[in-house]
């Protein structure tokens, strides 16, 4: 089932149904106020996209957001997760002196409910995909939690690879040193990426990191506007939670990304 | 006016007991002003206990010493009061040994810092979140709920032990399995299993080991590493996990058990069959 990233509008007594990877979401408005379930179970017992209240399970369990009578507008949002990623490939390449490696990695969306209370719309909550499990970044003393994601670090886009409830971000890796660079895996703070949506997939805008000798001297990591070729007209449907940038000036963020690659 | 008062405001005592009141309301307000700019300029250095402590022994040494002042502006003979107090001083000395112990301790603490106010400590066995620290003691708000009060001196001589210091740690859990079981397949399960347990982070890695032959299983030792606020579920869901995989892996969790023998080491213990219908006579 594909998401639809539109506004829509839901009457009193009605619900909707959608569902994104092993997610399903069921949102409801029921008197003042909006209910949501979420289930990763395979057979939820929802039968149809959308109904009325009688059409649906009993045994749905609902979060609740209180709104007035006269609100109905309801948006579905795609978002990358609130943790940085530490994204592993399977196996790890080795980039020579010079070289440069395009990486596409698939980061599990979140998905975020807006609906309208008091004429404009709220975030109501953020749900994941899929669960992710987590990772310390930094030593024992000091770091910051992430997502851990395997990843297989394709190096060429195929649709078929990749899962509907994905963001596809590409990483250019360019190693500007004078040794070779071994690739076992990338921290990702992913507060600059926006998701665009090309041909019922999530993107990323594209990203590149320079890797040089010293981790002083012009490591960065560069975002473009957009995401990469074929999905470069693709159409904004979430912006970057932490702005849009064309350079990370976090160098704290982005020698995070040399310390751990190395 | 009356006469009493007359002869009241004719002599100097009015003017001294005057002076003593702003000498104690200036000190009032010159305590708290230096208190302030102490703290303003060491603040940050000391920590919210030091901070705390510090605050404390500007005011007492403050307020002591405008005191001796008034009495001083008062006419009283402040040599002989001193005198006194330092003959008192020696006698108190001996009887608060145990407080000024307390005290110098609790600058050692300050000076140490092994622990902030919030954090979760352990002494002597009692663990808590730190409440309040003070001058003489600190104040442990236990995880039922309790207030214990642990003396600075306590602290000093103890083992101390702060589990929140570091944003991550991590979670030992020992287990024993049949001596049928294969030693590489458990701890592969075990692995697996502390890698699909979202609270437990990939990295650092798990510590897996097999820890020795026990007298009824095969030990071994898992290690999960989480983050703090992660401790207490990751402490529920480990262990439930682990025990259902090993269930849906056939993987046996022995009970103690023991091996009897009759006199002979290797000779069985001997057992008679009896028949239903001769049980039943």
């Amino acid at each position: 089932m594909s998401i639809s990233w539109d506004e829509r509008t839901l009457a009193s007594s009605r619900w909707f149904h959608s569902g994104a990877g092993p997610l399903s979401i069921t949102l409801l408005r029921r008197y003042d106020e909006w209910r949501v379930s979420t289930s990763c179970a395979q057979d939820h017992g929802i039968h149809g996209d959308e109904g009325e209240l009688q059409d649906l399970p009993g045994t749905l369990e609902w979060q609740r957001w209180d709104c007035h009578d006269e609100d109905s507008r309801i948006r579905l949002t795609p978002a990358l997760p609130s943790l940085p990623v530490i994204a592993k490939p399977h196996t790890s390449l080795s980039i020579a002196p010079g070289g440069n490696a395009l990486f596409y990695i698939g980061i599990p969306m979140d998905v975020e409910i807006h609906g309208e209370c008091g004429g404009s719309l709220r975030k109501l909550t953020s749900i994941p995909s899929e669960t992710l499990s987590k990772t310390w970044h930094g030593d024992r003393s000091a770091g910051e939690v992430c997502y851990s994601l395997k990843t297989r670090a394709r190096r060429h886009f195929d649709a078929s690879d990749w899962l509907e409830h994905d963001v596809i971000v590409s990483v250019d890796l360019h190693n500007e040193s004078q040794e070779p660079f071994e690739f076992e895996r990338l921290f990702l703070d992913l507060g600059h990426f926006s998701i665009f949506t090309y041909e019922n997939r999530l993107w990323a805008n594209a990203c590149r990191i320079r890797i040089t000798e010293s981790d002083e001297e012009g490591n960065d990591i560069t975002y473009d506007s957009t995401p990469i070729i074929p999905a470069e007209s693709g159409q904004e449907v979430a912006s970057a939670r932490e702005g849009k940038t064309s350079r990370s000036t976090l160098r704290r963020a982005f020698a995070s990304v040399i310390d751990v690659i190395h | 006016m009356p006469q009493w008062l007359q002869d009241f405001l004719a002599t100097d005592l009015p003017w001294k007991i005057l002076g003593a009141a702003v000498i104690l309301i200036g000190g009032v307000l010159a305590v708290a002003i230096l208190s302030r700019t102490a703290l303003a300029i060491f603040g940050e250095r000391l920590g919210p206990q030091g901070t705390m402590v510090v605050k404390k022994l500007i005011r007492y040494i403050g307020y002591a010493f405008a005191f001796i002042l008034a009495l001083n502006q008062m006419g009283l003979n402040l040599g002989a009061i001193l005198g006194a107090a330092g003959v008192a001083g020696i006698a108190v000395g001996f009887a608060a040994q145990t407080s000024l112990s307390n005290i110098i301790s609790g600058f050692f603490m300050i000076g140490e810092r092994p622990f902030e106010l919030g954090d979760i400590i352990e002494v002597d066995g009692i663990a808590g979140t730190v409440d309040t620290i003070g001058l003489l003691a600190l104040t442990l708000r236990t995880f039922d709920n309790r207030s214990v009060r642990i003396p600075n001196e306590t602290l000093v001589k103890t083992q101390l032990i702060n589990v929140t210091r570091h944003p991550i740690r991590r979670f030992n859990l020992d287990i024993g399995v049949a001596y049928d079981e294969n030693i590489g397949h458990v701890l592969k399960v075990m692995q697996e299993v502390a890698e699909t347990n979202l609270q437990s982070l990939n990295e650092p890695d798990p510590l897996i080991i097999f820890t020795g032959f026990g007298d009824s299983s095969l030990n071994f030792l898992l290690g999960a590493w989480c983050v703090q606020e992660d401790y207490g579920t990751l402490r529920n869901t480990l262990p439930r996990e682990l025990k259902e995989r090993f269930d849906k892996e056939n993987i046996e969790i022995p009970f103690p058990h023991m091996t009897l023998a009759a006199g002979k080491a290797l000779s069985p213990i001997p057992v008679d069959l009896i028949s239903d219908s001769e049980s039943t006579d």
